[in-house]
């Protein structure tokens, strides 16, 4: 086990340094060069030789690759031409809200879609696996810059019950501050015992999450709901069933658990997809996470922050799949090497 | 006289399934007892409905099946069309399934699964569920019944797993066992062990077992009487002696027929031929594991030679290696004088014309996408020049050589049934005109009926075309028809080999005579 | 002779009476395809149809709500909604097929190579797409329209590259359990060389689940590019598209609901038709699914 582990995490680093090797020919070879950016319209050839030879874009392609691995290494991003800031110190600055959208979120997907998926399974056909299935059609299709939108014109718009965006209300912010101890703030305003601090964030972050987790849910429902299906034909479950063991445990015990191996990997593309969601959601909401600052950045062309982004969520993701597979050693027996 | 209630009376048993083009008619008007105690065999080939008949009688039809007739159970009388479980016949009836290596959860213990089937039908604790688990796995003859309970189903074997089915069907303390072909997915030997079994507990708690199968080998050993069933129908019922001494009905005459029994007598060696391959310490090894160990052996032209084994035994890791499909690690084997092992690939290129292969499974072989016709003709593109109105000569030549007809080149494989696709495999194989045929088991997914239809057929090929054959088989019984020397395999290494007469009637080693006195045996003679 | 009647021949329907059957048993294929057939029909003839130029300013007009004379209501330009999400429509599909035909351009030759030749050659293919992979989706055709600059045909090169490990890998698992049938053994046994085997077996067998996949994909793509014309680095104006007009519409959307409201519903309608069919489609090819519409 602890082999395996070993080995995933060695092949983990060489993707990793394969997608350095993107993000580097993205930012630097790529046509659109941070030259040109930098110095703003109708620059000289002398300046714009001058502005080459200040980034090093005159050195050859591996040397200036190697600048660039042994930057990131030791955690320097460059400097967002944006903000002024370092790159690092930014995504820094960002990462919690990114993760409390994304964590709430996939959380709230998984809790509604698993149960709904296996209910859907359960009684193919009947009128609330169609139902389901339709929401669940539905929530695939719709675009989520789209529902973003939509959930704003009518609750805040129309009912005006949730705020249009941002994380929390300025004032409470300003008059009841609070430790950011983990960065969650519906963690940290409960701890501080902050009751209205904790509603305001609750309401802040209530439509950023439905439109995040709609079409997670769906797809985390219907991707269930096939697994599921796919198990209860197979011939274990049928032996049980033909034994007489009770329904709750066949689907629950049973085929849950047989299910549950193909779906972790799956879980892991979902939430890889929502990873890329967060984005547009960040953006519509004015969310002050990482993904509202990729975009921002890649509006103004901002090449180190956009490449010090995809860098990042880019580990996130691969570090969730690596969990999935040292998940799935501990969860089937049939691959524990003995 | 009281009178004794049967265990199981399935009395005018219909079934009908709804399906898109109407009402389709699996099994029509059954009947069929089985007394306290008797062992009744249920014979029928594939589509004849057996396995159906069982579920019905348990209850457990698919749901769009419609069921008519009634079942009862030691008197208990309940409509077919009722719908059950085997917790319903708790003390009455339990179910061994086909195949045992899937019937089981993968990601549970045997322990915590047997548990949770004993609570589920009684009353009692996890703890006790637990002992009543052990005490059936011992039932079943296997040691260390309490640390067999904490393994996962994919650490037992293919008879292993079968013994832990038929243990948990015993938890249900049933008067009646059913057993849907319990043994088809395993070894000769292995079957052997498990009928051992099945007629051991039988004896011990005068069990009824209602045996499902289409061989009639164990019927003839191991059942009282038997139901023969074909289409859905009934077409004879009777003791095995009687049944089988003197069937009433064409069908069961010829299947009892079609199967090639043990002691037929063999074919004759023929001495005088000089060897067209001759195989001398062939090895493969995959890393550490060595399939196929040392094997030599030679056969002579026009004759056939048979390679037995049961599985792990190599055989088809011969057939590959000489196909060169994959590569050897050691060893020569000379094609007509020349080492093909030791050629370059563009050296043997040609040879693949001389040399044909069929292999098992039917349904695997043909490439789905291809028409019949492209199919068989591709060796001839492969290899030949030969185009257009000639190469379409050529290939009806072969299909009405292997019984088919010229109408059929431009179906696909999809259109036909599992004997007749063999026989167009059959005809690709031959269209280079090859002078040796490797034959992979090529009768070992198809019916009995259909079976001895290949049969004939490859055995007038080999007359007419003279061939050489180089039979892969389990089957003994096919060996002493078709062959005149045997080569007995076991676990990478050869056992014995010889002419098929010698070696069948006095085998050296003791795994040939185990392999031999495995073969459940055909009796026709009357009592 | 043997008394058994020889095996009777399958009776087989005509393909066309297959298709027609399967069509039947699935209504969502035929629903999903006849309103993607209206929408393709639609957006292709749109300046045909159009009742209005959607470039045309009329400032006396601007921002009606729907009514008789504009149907979607007007922009901040007063231009006429329905005609602009008529001729939107248009960019939206073009680049949405587009990124999936370069998506199996790359993907379904890498995945065959792969998955028939295995080994080192499989190992390295797969590794380097999953480096492709590592991205989460839509960061990757972010950061590659980033470099290349906006442009639907950067948008649709980049939504292809990032998005052909997919085919590769469908195609390399489809390949791989083909390259276990014995009929791909046979025809290695016959001598029939490696490129006929992997085009004549193995690519042939392999093509359902790829168009499967390519429908499914279809409508992820076009949502892909309407989300990144949406953030400003797709299509852009003049460029008539939707997931741009729903851009332009966000500073008034809220008291102005249509100019965000039927663009967005165009996507939407688009995709679910799209989905809807992808659905259809792999539940009547996939034989698992049969019967469980």
């Amino acid at each position: 086990m602890l082999r395996y582990a070993l080995n995933r995490i060695l092949l983990l680093l060489l993707t990793l340094l394969g997608v350095l090797v993107i993000t580097f020919i993205i930012s630097r070879v790529l046509p659109g060069s941070p030259v040109e950016m930098m110095l703003g319209s109708r620059p000289t050839p002398e300046q714009i030789e001058a502005a080459r030879i200040a980034l090093g874009l005159d050195q050859p392609i591996w040397v200036q690759f190697f600048a660039y691995l042994r930057d990131v290494l030791s955690g320097d991003f460059g400097t967002s031409l944006r903000t002024g800031q370092s790159v690092i110190s930014d995504i820094g600055a960002r990462f919690a809200a990114t993760a409390e959208l994304v964590t709430v979120g996939f959380a709230l997907a998984l809790a509604i879609g698993i149960p709904l998926g296996i209910h859907s399974a359960v009684k193919p056909n009947a009128i609330s696996d169609h139902a389901a299935r339709s929401v669940s059609v539905i929530g695939l299709a719709l675009p989520v810059f789209f529902l973003g939108l939509l959930f704003q014109l009518v609750f805040h718009g129309q009912l005006g019950w949730l705020p249009l965006q941002g994380r929390i209300d300025g004032d409470v912010m300003l008059d009841t501050p609070f430790d950011p101890v983990t960065g969650f703030f519906l963690i940290d305003t409960l701890l501080a015992g902050n009751l209205t601090a904790f509603g305001s964030a609750l309401a802040h972050l209530a439509l950023p999450v439905l439109t995040l987790a709609a079409a997670t849910t769906a797809s985390v429902m219907r991707v269930t709901r096939n697994n599921m299906i796919e198990v209860m034909s197979q011939d274990h479950i049928k032996t049980v069933i033909a034994y007489g063991l009770p329904t709750e445990k066949v689907h629950y015990r049973y085929a849950l658990r047989a299910a549950l191996v193909p779906l972790l990997t799956v879980f892991g593309l979902i939430y890889g997809y929502m990873l890329g969601g967060s984005v547009i959601v960040e953006y519509v909401f004015d969310w002050p996470g990482i993904g509202g600052y990729a975009v921002n950045s890649v509006i103004t062309n901002d090449f180190p922050a956009v490449t010090g982004v995809t860098l990042v969520l880019a580990t996130a993701y691969l570090t969730v799949n690596l969990a999935v597979d040292l998940l799935y050693q501990v969860v089937d027996p049939r691959l524990r090497v003995s | 006289m009281t009178e004794i209630l049967p265990v199981l009376e399935v009395s005018n048993l219909s079934v009908t399934f709804d399906t898109a083009e109407g009402a389709a008619t699996a099994i029509e008007d059954i009947s069929l007892t089985v007394a306290p105690g008797e062992v009744l065999g249920l014979v029928g080939e594939s589509g004849s409905g057996k396995s159906l008949t069982a579920a019905a009688c348990l209850g457990m039809l698919p749901g769009n099946a419609r069921a008519s007739g009634s079942v009862a159970m030691s008197g208990e009388e309940y409509m077919a069309s009722d719908k059950n479980s085997l917790s319903g016949f708790r003390g009455r009836a339990a179910m061994v399934f086909q195949n045992p290596m899937v019937a089981l959860h993968p990601l549970m213990t045997i322990g915590r699964q047997m548990a949770d089937i004993i609570q589920a039908n009684s009353d009692v604790n996890r703890k006790d569920a637990l002992t009543r688990a052990q005490t059936e796995i011992e039932n079943v003859r296997l040691p260390d019944a309490h640390e067999q309970l904490d393994k996962f189903p994919h650490q037992f074997s293919g008879g292993q797993l079968q013994r832990i089915m038929i243990a948990i069907a015993l938890t249900l303390d049933p008067d009646l066992l059913i057993a849907d072909e319990p043994t088809t997915a395993l070894d000769v030997t292995v079957q052997a062990d498990i009928l051992n079994l099945i007629r051991d507990l039988q004896q011990r708690k005068n069990l009824a077992v209602l045996f499902i199968t289409h061989d009639l080998g164990i019927v003839s050993e191991l059942c009282d009487r038997v139901v023969v069933v074909r289409y859905g129908q009934v077409v004879e019922t009777g003791t095995v002696r009687d049944v089988f001494a003197e069937p009433q009905s064409d069908y069961t005459h010829a299947l009892l027929d079609a199967v090639p029994a043990l002691g037929d007598g063999g074919v004759a060696a023929n001495d005088r031929e000089e060897p067209i391959l001759e195989v001398r310490g062939l090895t493969k090894r995959y890393g550490d594991f060595e399939a196929v160990r040392d094997i030599s052996f030679s056969a002579r032209r026009g004759t056939c030679v048979g390679l037995v084994g049961e599985s792990g035994s190599g055989k088809s890791t011969v057939a590959m290696s000489l196909l060169r499909l994959n590569d050897p690690v050691g060893g020569a084997a000379f094609f007509e004088g020349d080492d093909i092992l030791a050629m370059s690939e563009r050296a043997f290129h040609p040879l693949r014309n001389r040399i044909g292969v069929v292999f098992q499974n039917p349904y695997s072989s043909l490439n789905p996408r291809m028409r019949v016709r492209d199919i068989i003709s591709e060796p001839l593109e492969t290899h030949t020049d030969i185009r257009g109105a000639e190469l379409a000569a050529e290939v009806e030549k072969n299909i009405k050589r292997v019984g088919l007809d010229v109408e059929h080149l431009s179906r696909f494989p999809t259109d036909f049934s599992g004997g007749q696709r063999q026989r167009i495999a059959i005809a690709r194989a031959l269209a280079p005109a090859p002078d040796l045929l490797i034959l992979d088991e090529p009768t070992a997914a198809l019916d009995v009926s259909v079976q001895a239809q290949v049969l004939d057929l490859l055995e007038e090929l080999q007359r007419d075309l003279s061939l050489t054959y180089l039979f892969i088989t389990h089957d003994l019984a096919v060996v002493e028809r078709l062959a005149s020397d045997v080569i007995v395999m076991y676990r990478g290494g050869i056992m014995e080999q010889g002419p098929v007469a010698d070696v069948f009637a006095n085998p050296k080693t003791q795994y040939t005579r185990k392999l031999l006195a495995s073969v459940p045996k055909l009796i026709r003679q009357p009592a | 002779m043997s008394l058994l009647n020889p095996e009777q021949d399958v009776q087989r329907l005509s393909r066309g009476a297959r298709y027609r059957r399967m069509a039947a048993r699935n209504p969502l294929l035929i629903a999903g395809g006849v309103v993607l057939v209206l929408i393709v029909l639609l957006t292709t003839f749109a300046p045909w149809i159009s009742p209005a130029d959607p470039t045309a300013l009329d400032l006396t007009n601007r921002l009606q709500a729907p009514n008789a004379d504009n149907w979607f209501g007007t922009d901040v330009l007063g231009r006429d909604i329905f005609s602009q999400v008529l001729h939107g429509g248009r960019l939206s599909l073009i680049v949405g097929f587009m990124a999936v035909f370069i998506a199996m351009l790359i993907g379904i030759p890498i995945g065959l190579v792969a998955g028939y030749f295995g080994g080192r050659v499989d190992a390295i293919m797969m590794r380097v797409s999953d480096v492709f992979l590592a991205f989460p989706p839509l960061l990757l055709p972010i950061a590659i329209t980033a470099a290349l600059g906006a442009g639907l045909l950067n948008t649709m090169l980049a939504i292809g590259i990032s998005w052909f490990p997919w085919y590769a890998r469908i195609v390399r698992a489809s390949v791989i359990s083909v390259k276990s049938e014995l009929y791909v053994t046979a025809a290695r046994a016959m001598g029939v060389s490696h490129t006929k085997v992997m085009l004549r077996h193995a690519l042939p067998n392999a093509s359902t689940p790829v168009m499967v996949q390519g429908s499914m994909d279809f409508g992820y793509t076009i949502l892909a590019a309407a989300s990144l014309s949406f953030i400003g680095l797709g299509a852009r104006p003049p460029a008539i598209e939707w997931g741009l007009m729903v851009a332009s519409s966000r500073a008034l959307f809220l008291d102005y609901w249509w100019t965000a409201a039927f663009p967005g519903l165009a996507i939407f309608i688009t995709v679910l038709a799209v989905n809807l069919f992808g659905d259809g489609l792999r539940d009547a090819l996939d034989p698992k699914f049969r019967g469980r519409v």
